[in-house]
């Protein structure tokens, strides 16, 4: 849950958007102005807030916003083992 | 020798080795052979005279598309963000068109019509495979080569990175839509040789960060295409790979991909910015062997046994688009130009991107020019805003890639340099500007904003 909350606030910041609004079944393009410049925000703002680092491979596998939170706590939990 | 004949050669020599790469799993020359011969031989695939290919970008979609290459039979690529009236209107065209003709054609692309009604540009298995041929003289490819592919199928240099890869037992890698612009990491962390990209893909991923000097040192090759090249992007290109040939194409899809090209040599790029004016947008170069280039009233024409024989059902685009001098045919591509000795072509621009505002005839293009100095970002956009329900120009607004970009400092520098006329009337900041699924600006989306900013 703390990952999620983390995740909505990147999205709101990406956003410039206090009161965004995601579910874990969105992919790019369900918002407006989510494009493939938004993503390399999103992942980058990610790894920074979470202190991790994706693999190609690793992006590959994030589609939605469900993939994304997965991967992030993933990573962190592997991280902080 | 055909394409499909370089195709089937390739399959035999090189069978074991990885054809593509794709996030989905790799296959192999022979499981590639495999699975489009078992297409191939599907009554659903024979009796069809052409296939669309959706635009997913799966395993499957790049099956069909060897398959289409490898029986002579066209392909039409489309796009997921096209709407359903836009698919419904290909559909229509391509079913109008006759058997006999589509048993030519390698490949129809449709592109946006200034009407609004989507173009149909046919180009048939010869001129596919003359084009192909040469581009293997100019940048050879070996089956040790990873070929990052960037462009989707409904943009025809998608056509390069398949062919080149698949005639020369290369491996093409693929990675999603979605992480595009991440395709830095990917080309790192996956040893790739060979870049294909708009140079919009660099300036993006460079203003993320993701552009360091020495990130890319497998790439040995570099081709861009699909609009302008700045100087300060292939510069910063450079510098993040450093082993990489490094060179500019240039073509309207009309002209089969690509009619001509630049190599840029690498003692152009020293300093930090140019002050050559003709290299502040590398050149387009000189034209390709079985191409011809000339300039009319400014405007670059272009004849080739590769031009498309004409739209798809559209004569009378046709009539606008193409003219016989001197007994051969020639294409206006709408691309201003120049000739300069040491460099060949240079692009100047768009012609229709040329406006008249209170009397004064502007060239979008130099206002660009000027912003991109001021603001010191490339990524600009200068656009005729708002139009009278008479259709006149009634001001110009800017757009500057750079939320944090002053712009007072940016207009009192453009006063300097500008007559007062180009100045734009209104400045917006913005984190990057909107490209269409091809990857260059989009300017409606741009009317759009400065709807939204100045309402």
């Amino acid at each position: 849950m703390i990952i999620e909350n983390q995740i909505l606030e990147v999205f709101r910041k990406v956003f410039n958007n206090p009161k965004l609004v995601i579910s874990s079944s969105m992919v790019t393009g369900d918002l407006p102005g989510w494009d493939s410049f938004k993503n390399v925000e999103i992942l980058l703002a990610c790894e920074a807030d979470f202190e991790i680092h994706f693999r190609s491979k690793e992006m590959d596998a994030i589609e939605s916003i469900g993939d994304l939170i997965e991967a992030c706590e993933a990573k962190y939990l592997a991280k902080n083992a | 020798m055909s394409l499909a004949e370089y195709l089937h050669a390739a399959i035999i020599e090189f069978s074991d080795y990885p054809a593509l790469e794709h996030p989905d799993g790799t296959i192999t020359y022979q499981e590639l052979y495999q699975r489009a011969l078992a297409l191939i031989e599907s009554p659903n695939f024979s009796s069809k005279p052409a296939h669309f290919i959706p635009g997913k970008g799966s395993i499957d979609e790049f099956v069909k598309v060897f398959s289409c290459l490898l029986a002579g039979k066209p392909y039409i690529p489309l796009n997921l963000k096209f709407p359903p009236e836009r698919i419904h209107k290909i559909s229509e065209g391509v079913s109008l068109a006759s058997q006999d003709f589509l048993q030519s054609i390698a490949y129809i692309i449709f592109t946006s019509g200034s009407t609004g009604e989507p173009k149909g540009v046919p180009i048939s298995s010869k001129q596919i495979s003359n084009h192909i041929r040469f581009l293997q003289s100019v940048i050879p490819l070996t089956k040790s080569d990873r070929f990052l592919q960037l462009f989707d199928f409904s943009f025809d240099p998608s056509i390069v990175g398949m062919a080149l890869s698949w005639i020369n037992g290369a491996t093409l890698y693929t990675i999603p839509t979605s992480h595009l612009l991440m395709a830095t990491r990917y080309a790192q962390e996956n040893e790739i040789t060979v870049w294909h990209s708009v140079p919009s893909v660099v300036s993006l991923a460079a203003k993320a960060g993701l552009m360091t000097p020495n990130s890319l040192p497998h790439i040995r090759l570099a081709i861009f295409g699909g609009e302008a090249l700045p100087y300060e992007t292939i510069k910063i290109f450079s510098e993040a790979a450093p082993n990489a040939r490094l060179l500019n194409f240039w073509g309207p899809t009309e002209g089969t991909i690509s009619m001509s090209h630049f190599e840029i040599d690498r003692s152009l790029l020293k300093s930090e910015h140019t002050s050559d004016s003709a290299l502040s947008v590398m050149p387009i170069g000189f034209p390709h062997p079985d191409v011809e280039l000339d300039i009319l009233e400014g405007e670059l024409i272009a004849h080739s046994e590769r031009l498309t024989c004409g739209y798809l059902n559209q004569p009378d685009l046709d009539e606008k688009a193409f003219f016989y001098r001197d007994g051969k045919r020639w294409y206006k591509t709408g691309d201003l130009a120049t000739w300069d000795d040491r460099y060949g072509y240079l692009y100047l621009g768009r012609i229709d991107r040329q406006i008249k505002l209170k009397g004064y005839r502007i060239e979008l293009q130099e206002c660009e020019s000027s912003l991109r100095k001021a603001s010191s970002c490339n990524d600009v956009s200068v656009i005729a805003w708002p139009i009278s329900t008479l259709g006149a120009t009634e001001g110009l607004i800017g757009f500057i890639a750079n939320p944090s970009t002053d712009i007072t400092l940016i207009h009192n520098h453009l006063m300097q340099h500008l007559p007062h006329y180009m100045i734009p009337d209104k400045l917006i900041a913005l984190e990057a500007l909107p490209l269409t699924i091809n990857g260059k600006v989009d300017y409606k989306a741009l009317e759009n904003i400065a709807s939204e900013h100045l309402s």
